[in-house]
């Protein structure tokens, strides 16, 4: 070990335990060890956002770009002016021109992303799992995969019909407002299990991965302690 | 007929679907939709919080944009004017932060909007403030715990993206005696609160959220439409799967 | 003419965006151009954010308000960093180094910390969930994905035992899926709201 890894080293260690103080409960190492770290990213940030987005995307196309290409930096460049120019209290109005820009193209980026990111491909994963071909090609599967795609569908209505907004006629005033209509409440109750299922087994991930997360640190502590006071 | 050509008829349903409801609920009946006990207790908190005297904190997520939770970020973006009703706005009983720089510049914004003219008054004064506690996800987390330390906040709400993180900051609070409710999107978040928090909103009933609200009834029309599509998402998948077994897909 | 104004740009970038979903050839000029311009916008406000953070501290330390003496060690560090980062070039070793060496134990430790909070609030679920269906599903999916992603039972792939145990661990996608087909619906309407001005997210109804 060099002695700039010893330093680093030694500079983890103090940072880790600092950190991992926070779970005795909130206290001035935690706090010092935050505070030093968001200085840090904050600073990083800025140097990244200047190198890789500021740099390449304004001043290189404004300074040496065609005169083309500077035209077509009169817009960007404007927008950018005016969301500067918006933090000055006297000029927030302005701000509502990039504001919308941004909210704008935010919108398209949802609706196309959802649609065609999420919805579609997760309906065809579905049904592709009906495809007879597929069930034939492994016969000592099929009953596996019948079974596979079959849960699949019924859950997933199960889930959807959990979450179905519109509530149950209600007779009396001190009926349950909390029940969907009955055929979606059925359902429902099959998706209550399959949406507990995913969650364990999400935790469960989450669980195992911030586990070895902290083992992971606190074997690099005693290593690091071993290695300087020459244990073994 | 391809995958792709369904996506555009249900945009394009949708649409028609919220325009029309739109105006059908502006004049006659009304979408009832059943009670979520999480909701009516973020209600209870606030009322307390403010009676109290104490301050309100919203987080509106740690990252605008996520490719598997595409609206969860302009969701908080459309929650925040809700939440910052008269009341809030005159007592600046309020912090909004986030995780990301873009969130906090447009939260700025949209509360310089809900202010109006009254701003320049009221930014001397106590106004309702849009901070950025850390620029990224991880030294965010780092940031807001320190925030809500250092300011002894009694509530707090979450709205948007956040991922496991909101087990910390969950616990934060309820150390504190605090009240802590959650309206993130993010599986992971939902997954890590589970065990510790009673009425979590999980899933698609985060937007429900709006029951909370003055405005609520602006939200019918949604409602409405998304359960509409719900029952056509659910018909297209069994018709589809009844086209593969007899080979016609 | 404010609300006008912004209707009109929240329309015509969002309409021309979401076309090109569809005339990807025909619109790809004009969405690269976008895309640079909401990248340059992004990376502004970016430093925007930064520049309330800041703020935010500067004030701290100058109304010596509560926390204004960790304040003094964050602006310390973020100047140095800039400095470096400006003087050395982010891509230098020395940065990086300097960088990754503060970012992994913070990081790891944080989720360490997690790892604590999850373990204690887990042992909650039953007192605070109940017995619901759901919760049921949550605490047996947990325990049996713990109990199959530790490895300690070995399956073969092609036992019945190995499908069986393939079957369960393919269990949690069911949720998911129905979970994020919502979520998308969720996101359609909200993306949409905006889009048809039924929905003003910058507050000016």
């Amino acid at each position: 070990m060099n002695l700039s890894d010893l330093a680093w080293g030694i500079i983890g260690l103090i940072l880790t335990v600092m950190v991992l103080s926070y779970a005795i409960g909130d206290n001035f190492l935690f706090r010092l060890a935050s505070h030093i770290f968001i200085g840090l990213t904050a600073g990083y940030f800025l140097v990244v956002i200047i190198h890789q987005i500021v740099w390449p995307y304004w001043v290189t196309p404004l300074a040496v770009g065609s005169w083309g290409q500077r035209a077509w930096m009169i817009i960007p460049s404007a927008l950018v002016l005016l969301l500067i120019i918006s933090q000055f209290q006297k000029f927030s109005k302005l701000g509502i021109i990039p504001v919308s820009f941004l909210i704008g193209v935010t919108t398209a980026i949802v609706i196309g992303g959802a649609v065609f990111g999420t919805l579609i491909p997760q309906i065809s994963t579905i049904v592709e799992r009906f495809e007879p071909s597929a069930w034939a090609a492994a016969p000592e599967q099929t009953g596996f995969l019948v079974l596979d795609a079959v849960v699949m569908l019924v859950g997933v209505i199960g889930v959807l019909s959990f979450f179905y907004f519109g509530r149950r006629k209600i007779e009396f005033p001190d009926d349950d407002q909390t029940k969907r209509p009955r055929f979606f409440e059925g359902l429902g109750k099959i998706g209550q299990v399959f949406i507990g299922v995913t969650l364990g087994a999400i935790f469960a991930g989450i669980f195992s991965s911030t586990l070895w997360a902290l083992i992971d640190r606190l074997s690099f502590a005693s290593d690091l302690i071993k290695g300087l006071f020459g244990g073994t | 007929m391809t995958w792709s050509f369904i996506g555009w008829i249900l945009i394009g349903l949708s649409a028609v679907l919220l325009i029309g409801f739109s105006f059908f609920f502006k004049n006659r009946g009304r979408y009832t939709v059943r009670e979520v006990p999480g909701i009516q207790q973020l209600l209870s908190a606030r009322a307390a919080a403010l009676e109290k005297g104490n301050k309100l904190h919203l987080g509106i997520g740690q990252r605008m944009w996520s490719g598997l939770y595409p609206g969860s970020g302009l969701y908080s973006l459309s929650i925040l004017p809700k939440y910052l009703d008269g009341e809030i706005r005159n007592s600046g009983a309020m912090r909004v932060s986030s995780g990301d720089g873009v969130l906090t510049v447009l939260a700025r914004q949209i509360i310089q909007n809900q202010y109006g003219d009254r701003y320049s008054f009221l930014l001397d004064q106590n106004p309702v403030k849009s901070d950025l506690p850390a620029p990224t996800p991880a030294s965010s987390t780092a940031g807001l715990l320190n925030l809500l330390s250092f300011e002894k906040v009694s509530s707090l709400t979450l709205v948007g993206n956040y991922g496991l993180e909101s087990v910390l900051f969950s616990e934060a609070l309820h150390t504190n005696a605090g009240a802590f409710f959650s309206a993130v999107g993010n599986l992971t978040s939902q997954a890590a609160l589970y065990p510790s928090k009673k009425d979590l909103l999980i899933g698609e009933n985060i937007f429900l959220l709006p029951v909370a609200f003055s405005g609520k009834d602006s939200a019918q029309p949604a409602w409405t439409t998304e359960d509409i599509l719900r029952i056509v998402v659910i018909f297209i998948m069994v018709a589809a799967v009844v086209l593969k077994l007899v080979g016609l897909l | 003419m404010k609300k006008i104004l912004s209707a009109i740009i929240i329309i015509a970038t969002g309409l021309l965006t979401l076309a090109g979903y569809l005339f990807r050839e025909a619109l790809s000029p004009v969405l690269a151009l976008f895309t640079d311009w909401a990248i340059l916008l992004i990376g502004i406000a970016g430093i925007l954010g930064i520049g309330y953070l800041l703020r935010m501290h500067i004030l701290r330390v100058a109304k010596k308000q509560k926390g204004n003496f960790y304040s003094i060690f964050l602006i310390i560090v973020f100047l140095l960093t800039v400095i470096s980062g400006i003087t050395l070039s982010p891509q230098s070793e020395y940065f990086k180094d300097m960088i990754l060496n503060v970012q992994i134990p913070v990081e790891a430790s944080l989720l360490g910390v997690v790892a604590i909070t999850l373990l204690y609030t887990s042992l909650r679920v039953v007192r605070i969930q109940g017995w619901t269906p759901l919760s049921i599903g949550f605490l047996s999916s947990a325990l049996i994905m713990l109990i199959l992603n530790s490895g300690l039972i070995g399956f073969k792939p092609d036992s019945l035992a190995g499908r069986i145990a393939g079957f369960i661990q393919r269990m949690p996608v069911v949720g998911a899926r129905g979970i994020l087909i919502g979520m998308a619906l969720g996101g359609l309407i909200v993306g949409l709201r905006v889009l048809l001005l039924l929905d003003r997210p910058l507050g000016e109804d």
